[in-house]
């Protein structure tokens, strides 16, 4: 097993350390572990103290930081 | 950016990390005004209560007809709503905010025990080289962290609308209250804004307040950035400081459109010029004052100074003199009495004799005195040197009583002194030159 952390950027919560099966790809493992429709986010990872934009087969490592941050956020008055 | 920089942004950051995740939250403010409201709410049911139960309800008879139109509820409904509804309503207003000053007080103490986080040194440097990594132009200067985010373009069911770049600026030494969002292009509304959720530089977070805080202050510098950059590239149209077609499609209510500097301004800082027909604005600095002569204002390129008094008047009225071409206000203005056109006044002087304003082409000069006169008062000529000569310059022969100027009088006679003209002088025969020499 390998911990991967997972942040949501939606100001509720702290980021997220979830074991996850060697292997698993960031697309299995937005379905199990986020509830809303990752159409609606930018996901990103933080590997080996770099920042990229990971596309869904992308096998996750240990220690690796996902990232998702909402397309739109309404500024407002 | 080199290392001993990214060491020092880092280094900022961590210890602002660290003192605002221990500092609890200050909550008190908040419950303070909260109790104030339901102080109030009590006070408002009170007062609708003595007020609303003095109003008598009014019952309409319908023509014809046994049944009566109840224009305001029948007294019992009223009295039902004052005693009871009103009173449950505010009852519940007070009960609930009771219940969210308590809730506010849980919540924030266990938030203020979570954010406990430890950001090392190493984590802060990790973010600063991911930033730079990221995006193309990062900076630090003068203690501030920019980053550069190209292209913002805002889109409303209509248009396209490019804001171009901006800079988001934080003190990594107190980033949550330093944020600021520079328009590195000004492209400008028509009411003064460079983004519709930017207002003087200060971003309107909205729904990304909460995520920003706690990318803060979890050590997330980067999703902080990225954060923001999304909330720029967002266009809430249901709240924004100014909408997106004031980019594109301008009401310019309350603005004129200043044809100096060809840019749309505040009817404020208007100022029309009623001779050129045109509008300016105060930024054009027009120059321009009120006529001394009809009170209008114009503009500095159509106004005139008098030459006389130095005050400002429009083309209207003043008046070129007419010996120099200097512009003369109707207050300055001097007639010639004699050919009646329009001096300055220093084209004029007043005739010695009769004080008539003469100007300097109707001047006489008498040849003996050299004082100024008008041609009336100089239209006697000397009979003998022929010159016209001025009143005080005038005298008469004794002998043949004509006209002679007082220089040609000087050859009187020695003996009897007698002034006359030349002829007379030759044919003079003094009787007491004969005496004498008798």
């Amino acid at each position: 097993m390998i911990n991967v952390t997972l942040v949501t950027n939606d100001g509720a919560g702290l980021p997220c350390r979830i074991p996850v099966v060697q292997g698993t790809t960031l697309e299995k493992f937005l379905d199990v572990s986020f509830e809303g429709d990752p159409a609606d986010f930018t996901v990103r990872i933080r590997a080996n103290g770099t920042t990229v934009d990971a596309h869904r087969d992308y096998v996750l490592q240990d220690g690796d930081r996902v990232s998702l941050a909402p397309t739109k956020i309404d500024g407002a008055l | 950016m080199n290392e001993s920089i990214i060491i020092r942004i880092a280094n900022q950051y961590k210890q602002w990390v660290d003192t605002a995740s221990t500092k609890p939250i200050n909550i008190k403010p908040l419950c303070r005004a909260l109790r104030e409201i339901g102080e109030t709410s009590a006070k408002t049911s009170q007062w609708l209560e003595r007020y609303i139960s003095g109003v008598t309800p009014k019952v309409q008879n319908i023509p014809y007809s046994d049944e009566q139109q109840i224009g305001i509820v029948c007294q019992p409904v009223y009295t039902n709503i004052l005693t009871h509804l009103i009173s449950d309503l505010t009852q519940d207003m007070s009960n609930n905010l009771q219940f969210f000053e308590a809730t506010m007080r849980n919540t924030t103490s266990s938030l203020s025990a979570r954010s406990k986080l430890a950001v090392s040194l190493q984590d802060a440097m990790e973010e600063i080289r991911v930033i730079v990594g990221t995006w193309d132009k990062v900076t630090y200067e003068r203690g501030i962290l920019s980053v550069l985010v190209k292209n913002i373009i805002l889109n409303d069911e209509n248009e396209d609308v490019d804001l171009g770049d901006f800079e988001i600026r934080i003190d990594p030494s107190d980033p949550l209250s330093s944020l600021q969002i520079h328009s590195i292009d000004l492209i400008e509304s028509s009411t003064g804004y460079y983004h519709p959720h930017v207002s003087e530089e200060k971003l309107c977070e909205g729904e990304g307040g909460p995520g920003l805080r706690s990318a803060l202050y979890q050590g997330r510098l980067e999703d902080f950035f990225r954060l923001v950059e999304i909330i720029l590239r967002t266009y809430n149209e249901s709240s924004v400081h100014t909408p997106l077609d004031e980019w594109y499609d301008p009401n310019h209510d309350n603005q004129f459109y200043c044809d100096n500097c060809e840019a749309w301004r505040d009817n404020d800082d208007n100022y029309w010029c009623n001779n050129c027909q045109e509008n300016y604005c105060r930024q054009c600095d027009p120059g321009g004052a009120d006529c001394t002569g009809c009170g209008e204002w114009q503009c500095g390129e159509c106004l005139t100074m008098c030459a006389d008094c130095e005050e400002c008047a429009c083309s209207s009225c003043v008046t070129a003199c007419n010996r120099c071409g200097d512009s003369v206000c109707y207050s300055c203005q001097l007639t010639c009495d004699a050919c009646l056109n329009i001096n300055c006044s220093r084209c004029v002087q007043d005739c010695v004799f009769c004080a008539d304003s003469i100007c300097t082409n109707c001047q006489e000069s008498c040849p003996n005195c050299d004082d100024i006169n008008c041609s009336t008062c100089t239209d006697e000529s000397c009979l003998i040197c022929c010159k016209y000569i001025c009143k005080h310059c005038q005298t008469n022969c004794k002998n043949c009583d004509e006209l002679i100027c007082t220089t040609c009088a000087e050859n009187a006679c020695n003996d009897c002194g007698c002034s006359m003209c030349k002829e007379c002088q030759e044919s003079h025969k003094c009787l007491l030159s004969e005496i004498k020499n008798a």
